[in-house]
């Protein structure tokens, strides 16, 4: 018969809390494979449920890693690997057998734990590992150490993980980073929501809900009007008659950038997967290893994949100068379709050759016509921007700069569209600007002779609120998101707001301080003394605070330690020498061989005084060290007797 | 023996098997986390070496302060195993998970060791006569990870005495002759003759308790024999026949261990020393020690 293992349970709750984090993120039937077995472990110590064959166990692993590779379409990429590490390691608890086993399970748990690091770097998830690896290590002194109980091992493995703190952040602080990588990567979060190489309708609506970060933004000076807020990422040049796509004729900007209204900020850019760097308006110059193209877009060599830190200078006035010969681009249209459209906008031409005037008309007609802004459009058939100008005459903002940059084009006006963000929302305790997904947008340049390249956003002709108020509250009311159509929710949302904005508060100074320290970071720290502002001194002086609670912190646990493990005989006895040696000051002092009724009676001797005292704490301790343990109320009495004896001095 | 109290001194670290993977992870941790520029990660196989180092300094405080108070092993016979006692206590603060051996013993682990001294024992199986040399006592510790051992040897010069094996055979074999001179008339302890009833006294051999009278409520009593005087016993080596040094000292030592059991009255005569007849246990551990060390170049210092 199996003897039950007791160390089994809590290494699989370590395992549990260890890949919880990942639950989201592996297919469900992961989740449901590893609770089954993991249940059946535990089954196996408590109900005596026999093991597995190994047999059944190594077909089953095979089993589990097709299933993997057909959850993810057989593709080799970062999911399928944590995907694949998820079976082996639900199957482990069943084939423990031996102490080796249970250590290795215990540093595949810390994998697990190191591995999710790969997919989300924020604050919350700092304080999960630490909780994950705490209890964890309180595993791996339980199955080397199992008699005394969990929770003072939980209290020793968060003592010891204090302990190493110190050492911990000055390794942080000192170790050498790399530049690059020593091999390549894969990107295990290949999903990220934002803009790709073409534009077609639907993509940006398909954004609007969804609420994660593109970039947070830290102005060095006041944030500029809402209207000013449009983040520039990718400009489209080219019309296939579905879609825009972005090609790539624009060649790299030769030289700095200059106009007024400068701006100077601070981005700090989710990874997002594609080359595209976001900036306000029209950047100066580019940072390191990016580049500024012609149209003042940033692309980047490699993808972002990490959260990336960059500082830009930007101009809100300018004039971006003649046209340049390559940008005749901005006039090419398919040869054929949507000749309603192209009717209308010869017709506009015809009238008055104004560029200034046709964009005026062109607005004019959006905002006559009946033009709903939605989240929702009409499906469009056929010529698509006909259908849209001429029959439904809904859509979200890329169908609005799509037919208006077509109609531009038509009129012979050089006009691309633009694809980024507009607005962002203030963080209130952080002074800086947070932009997400939803607040993802399009809209239309066009080419004037009198201020070049200028911006037109059709959107804000049929949904003025866009631009002020965000998008959410630019939609009709049945399609605003539901913490704004309720009224009970609304209140809810208020107070939640700030909670909110205090975490992305802390979270963003995580990102700034520790996950975005680099190379360049370390080397400034180490030759200047200065890290993003803040001097060696003040680092010097957070530290001393750190640890300075460190102390205070390991002296609590210190001293809780003690005083819960001593056993009972212990605290008997130390109290019991307390006594004895208050004594010696007045008596002989106790022989070692002497036992305690003897030595109170030597005392009574000497000190008819204190007969009656010593008599009873004597008493007192025989019972309790000698006796059948005695009761709470003994130990109590006795230690307390032992505080109050005062022997006092000897008298002649 | 004087209590020994562990220090730093003499005291080495070595990382376990487990020890050198945990290094291997962190050590991939961080080349991982260094390639994928992730601080997260990075932090993480920090900490985790932190710890392991930080567990060092428990290892090492879990065993310093630890006090070996006494050690003794009583006799025993060839063949059967040699139990060596100790008494351990921890100076201050507990100790944990400790493992007590000797090279050729099995470990024995103590969980928790305080201040309240703590005995354990250690079996070595004995096959040869003699002092018996358990050889360092070595106290280990993995405690509380098990990535590191700190791990002391200590010399206690503690032995065991070994007895020979005793092969039993005929009582007759030994040679019988009357004692001269002073003790002649005098009643001797013996076996034949019950001469009445004494108190106990601690030491006497259990199966002459008068259980009747004990029953009675009588308290303990001893019946007491008596050999008729002027007969005694020597056992001498000349008279075992056999060629084999091992087997003449087994048929002696059984020799003693009867004419004790029957409270007789002997002596034992061996090349090179003789102890004069006499009873008790005293005697028979005299008796069985010549035996064991008879012919044996080791005499350790015993303290």
């Amino acid at each position: 018969m199996k003897i039950a293992d007791k160390d089994i349970p809590a290494i699989l709750v370590a395992l549990v809390i260890a890949v919880i984090p990942y639950w989201l993120r592996l297919p469900i039937w992961i989740t449901a494979w590893a609770l089954f077995f993991w249940g059946y472990a535990f089954q196996t110590t408590y109900r005596n449920w026999p093991l597995p064959k190994p047999w059944l166990r190594q077909t089953l692993i095979p089993f589990g890693l097709l299933g993997v590779l057909f959850s993810y379409d057989w593709a080799l990429a970062g999911d399928t690997f944590v995907g694949m590490l998820a079976i082996m390691v639900s199957l482990k608890p069943l084939e423990i057998r031996t102490h080796r086993d249970k250590m290795i399970t215990v540093f595949l748990s810390y994998f697990i734990i190191l591995t999710h690091l790969l997919y989300d770097n924020s604050f919350f998830i700092a304080l999960y590992m630490l909780v994950s690896v705490c209890i964890t290590t309180a595993v791996l002194i339980h199955i080397n150490h199992t008699s005394a109980g969990m929770p003072a091992h939980l209290k020793l493995s968060a003592r010891i993980m204090i302990q190493a703190f110190p050492l911990t952040i000055a390794l942080f602080i000192l170790f050498p980073r790399i530049q690059g990588h020593f091999w390549g990567v894969f990107n295990p979060a290949a999903e990220r929501t934002g803009f790709s190489e073409r534009l077609s309708p639907g993509d940006i609506s398909s954004l609007a809900q969804d609420n994660a970060i593109a970039f947070r933004v830290d102005f060095h000076g006041n944030i500029p009007a809402p209207d000013h807020l449009y983040w520039r990422g990718i400009v489209f040049w080219y019309f296939t008659g579905q879609s825009w796509e972005r090609g790539n004729r624009a060649p790299t900007r030769q030289s700095p950038f200059l106009g007024t209204e400068t701006v100077q900020y601070t981005i700090s850019l989710e990874p997002h997967d594609k080359r595209w760097w976001f900036a306000l308006d029209l950047p100066e110059f580019a940072p390191r290893r990016v580049r500024l193209l012609d149209d003042f877009s940033l692309t980047s060599w490699r993808r972002v994949t990490v959260r990336t830190v960059y500082t830009l200078r930007s101009h809100l006035a300018f004039h971006t100068g003649p046209l340049r010969f390559w940008e005749a681009a901005a006039l090419e249209l398919p040869p054929q379709g949507n000749p309603k459209a192209r009717a209308l906008a010869q017709d506009w031409w015809r009238q008055n050759r104004e560029p200034e005037a046709i964009v005026a008309k062109a607005l004019s007609f959006l905002k006559e016509n009946g033009f709903g802004y939605t989240l929702r459009p009409t499906l469009l058939e056929g010529d698509s921007i006909d259908d849209f100008l001429f029959r439904t005459r809904n859509g979200y903002c890329e169908h609005f700069a799509s037919a208006f940059a077509f109609l531009m084009r038509a009129a012979h006006i050089p006009a691309r569209i633009v694809g980024g963000y507009l607005g962002g929302e203030r963080n209130p305790f952080g002074n800086y600007l947070i932009v997400r997904q939803s607040d993802a947008h399009a809209w239309v340049e066009v080419w004037l002779p009198k201020t070049g390249w200028t911006r037109i956003d059709p959107t804000s002709a049929i949904a003025p609120a866009r631009v002020q108020q965000g998008s959410a509250a630019a939609l009709p009311p049945a399609e605003r998101p539901i913490y704004l159509s309720s009224q009970y929710l609304a209140t809810l949302y208020r107070y939640w707001k700030p909670v909110q904005f205090a975490w992305d508060r802390v979270n963003t100074g995580w990102n700034l301080r520790v996950i975005g320290y680099s190379r360049s970071q370390q080397q400034e720290l180490l030759t200047s003394g200065e890290i993003m502002g803040a001097s060696v001194k003040r680092i010097l002086i957070g530290l001393l605070f750190l640890s300075a609670a460190i102390a205070m912190g390991l002296g609590v646990f210190y001293w809780g330690l003690r005083k819960s493990d001593l056993i009972q005989t212990e605290r008997v006895q130390r109290a019991y020498e307390i006594f004895c040696q208050k004594l010696a000051r007045t008596t002989r002092p106790r022989r070692p061989e002497q036992g305690p009724v003897d030595y109170g009676r030597q005392v009574a001797g000497e000190r008819a005084d204190l007969a009656q005292r010593v008599a009873e704490i004597t008493a007192l301790y025989v019972r309790l060290r000698y006796g059948c343990g005695g009761n709470e109320g003994d130990e109590k009495r006795l230690q307390s007797l032992v505080k109050g004896f005062k022997p006092g001095k000897k008298r002649d | 023996m004087q209590a020994y109290t562990i220090r730093g001194k003499g005291i080495r670290f070595r990382p376990t098997g487990y020890g050198v993977l945990f290094g291997v992870v962190v050590a991939a941790m961080t080349l991982g986390s260094l390639n994928y520029n992730n601080n997260l990660g990075l932090l993480l196989a920090f900490l985790l070496g932190g710890m392991a180092m930080a567990s060092l300094l428990h290892t090492y405080n879990n065993i310093t302060g630890l006090q070996i108070l006494s050690m003794a092993a009583r006799p025993v016979f060839a063949g059967e195993t040699a139990v060596y006692e100790l008494q351990v206590c921890a100076e201050a603060l507990p100790k944990r998970s400790i493992l007590f051996s000797f090279q050729q013993s099995e470990a024995i682990c103590q969980d928790m060791i305080t201040r309240l001294p703590r005995r354990l024992s250690l079996r070595i199986p004995a096959d040869q006569r003699g002092w018996h040399n358990p050889g360092p006592l070595r106290v280990e510790t993995r405690y509380p990870f098990g990535l590191f051992r700190s791990m002391m040897y200590i010399s206690l010069n503690i032995h065991c005495l070994v007895y020979p094996k005793p092969i039993p055979g005929p009582f007759a074999a030994v040679q019988n002759y009357a004692l001269s001179g002073s003790q002649g008339g005098k009643e001797l302890p013996g076996m034949d003759d019950f001469k009445g009833l004494q108190p106990y006294l601690p030491g006497e051999p259990v199966e002459h308790i008068y259980w009747k009278a004990f029953s009675r409520g009588q308290g303990l009593q001893i019946k007491q024999f008596v050999e008729p005087a002027g007969t005694v016993i020597v056992f001498d080596w000349n008279s075992i026949k056999g060629v084999h040094v091992e087997h003449k000292l087994s048929r002696l030592c059984d020799a003693v261990l009867k004419a004790h059991r029957f409270n007789l009255f002997y002596g034992l005569n061996l090349p090179g020393k003789s102890i004069p007849p006499d009873a008790g246990n005293t005697h028979r551990q005299n008796c069985l020690k010549a035996l064991a060390l008879f012919q044996t170049s080791i005499s350790p210092v015993i303290t």
